[in-house]
């Protein structure tokens, strides 16, 4: 009995300081712009770079959170925060983003912003290596299955940087209820359009890299 | 004479030719619908009605979105639905395909029971781009269970020459005798789009469908004698 507990405080013990050894942090300068895909609403997107200063394996919680605010502070709209990729390793890097949509008129009323970043216990997760191709309107990634399994439910990411190697837009899509069978490939778009390049381009954050890739969970 | 007889026969092909220019234009469509299957969901019934239209006209339909009323047996409207074809466009002679499900706590009245029903669509001609279709490889194993259904799995081999996106993917179950006496019947049609992503020229997908397993087990007892069809709708 005695024994029990005292592996079970053990266990408890090991998973707070799990817990507590478990922080992501933004490296350098977030990128905060207003866009509006189909010129309504304007989307509010929110990207930076992260990396994993703990001593364990470490994920997103889903109380991360990207608030808009208008001129006396009050928050306008929520979004939650995801990263990719969705598990990092000590020292390891990666990118956390929000794509808000908000139901304001236009972005005037936005005056600031906030963000929080709150750690979580590590999911689980493959990645899958990816490859992408420039289409008529969009990028799409290619996921390959290599392995000798159907992959059910792949997500494929794209991260794209500026020039200052800044992450400028990043997505990620689902193949939800499709399998991937061995030996074939399935593609993504990622929904950088010619617009929100010319976009970005027109306000200095030009997409010149990408990074892709895909995983299961 | 021969004059006469010419400028007769002028007048005539005059009087003839819009005639069946109007005919050629006609819209001319049957809906049928199917049947209706009532099965248990979480708070509730779930109320599940198919139909089919075939196009009778010499044209292209484009029949795209319609619409299904369902009454109580005084002939109360219950409840309208939206539903849609697949394909959208149904090419002469051929069948499309459609289905209205909606919980039963949706209705004016919810302890009601549906007597009646009917489809309205608007179908229009349309010799635009139409859709490829493809008869994706069909599998169902009914002792399997996810999620409280049983998955249908269909294999899409993408055999156009081109990446395939933004198409329609869904299963049609059909079951002869006893309630179809006049052949087979269209009683269950899951169906899916997949919108965001592509199978490259030559690919080869799994897509999931799912069958509620309270239908699954009605037809073991009530419809031993089903077959399953793939369709895959792609617009050109």
């Amino acid at each position: 009995m005695k024994k029990t507990i005292f592996l079970l405080l053990l266990l408890a013990l090991t998973l707070a300081c799990a817990t507590a050894s478990a922080s992501i942090d933004i490296v350098g300068k977030e990128v905060v712009y207003s866009y509006s895909f189909d010129g309504s609403y304007p989307g509010v997107y929110f990207f930076a770079d992260v990396v994993n200063n703990g001593v364990a394996d470490v994920s997103l919680s889903s109380d991360s959170s990207f608030t808009i605010h208008d001129e006396d502070g009050q928050v306008l709209d929520e979004e939650y925060i995801r990263m990719v990729p969705v598990t990092l390793a000590p020292g390891e890097s990666g990118v956390v983003f929000a794509k808000l949509m908000s139901s304001l008129p236009n972005s005037s009323y936005i005056k600031s912003y906030q963000y929080s970043l709150e750690a979580s216990y590590p999911w689980d997760y493959t990645p899958l290596p990816a490859t992408h191709m420039k289409d008529s309107n969009d990028v799409y990634v290619r996921l390959t299955n290599d392995g000798p399994d159907t992959l059910w439910d792949a997500y494929a990411f794209l991260i794209a940087r500026d020039e200052k190697g800044s992450p400028v837009y990043v997505d990620v899509t689902i193949a939800y209820r499709v399998g991937i069978p061995a030996g074939e490939a399935l593609e993504y778009p990622m929904f950088l359009t010619h617009d929100l390049e010319r976009f970005l381009t027109d306000n200095g954050l030009a997409p010149v890299d990408f990074t892709v890739g895909g995983y299961i969970y | 004479m021969k004059t006469k007889f010419l400028v007769f026969l002028l007048a005539a092909l005059l009087l003839i030719l819009p005639l069946g220019a109007l005919g050629e234009n006609e819209v001319r469509y049957e809906i049928v619908p199917s049947s209706m299957i009532v099965f248990p969901a979480d708070e509730g019934n779930v109320v599940y009605i198919t139909g089919s239209l075939q196009n009778t006209s010499d044209k292209p339909l484009f029949v795209g979105y319609g619409s299904c009323d369902m009454f109580d047996k005084a002939g109360n409207l219950l409840c309208t639905t939206s539903t849609r074809c697949i394909p959208m466009l149904v090419e002469p002679g051929q069948v499309g395909v459609f289905r209205a499900d909606v919980p039963s706590l949706m209705f004016s009245d919810p302890e009601a029971e549906v007597a009646d029903f009917a489809f309205r669509f608007e179908p229009s001609i349309d010799e635009g781009p139409g859709y490829t279709l493809l008869s994706p490889d069909v599998s169902m194993d009914t002792s399997v269970r996810e999620y409280d259904d049983c998955p249908i799995t269909l294999t899409i081999h993408n055999t156009t020459g081109r990446a395939i996106e933004g198409f329609d993917v869904c299963v049609s179950l059909w079951v002869s005798a006893p309630l179809s006496p006049g052949g087979e019947q269209l009683i269950f049609m899951p169906e899916s789009t997949l919108f965001y992503n592509r199978i490259p020229a030559g690919g080869t997908v799994d897509v999931k469908l799912y069958i509620p397993y309270s239908v699954m087990e009605a037809l073991e007892i009530g419809w031993p004698e089903y077959a399953i069809y793939g369709l895959v709708a792609i617009p050109d």
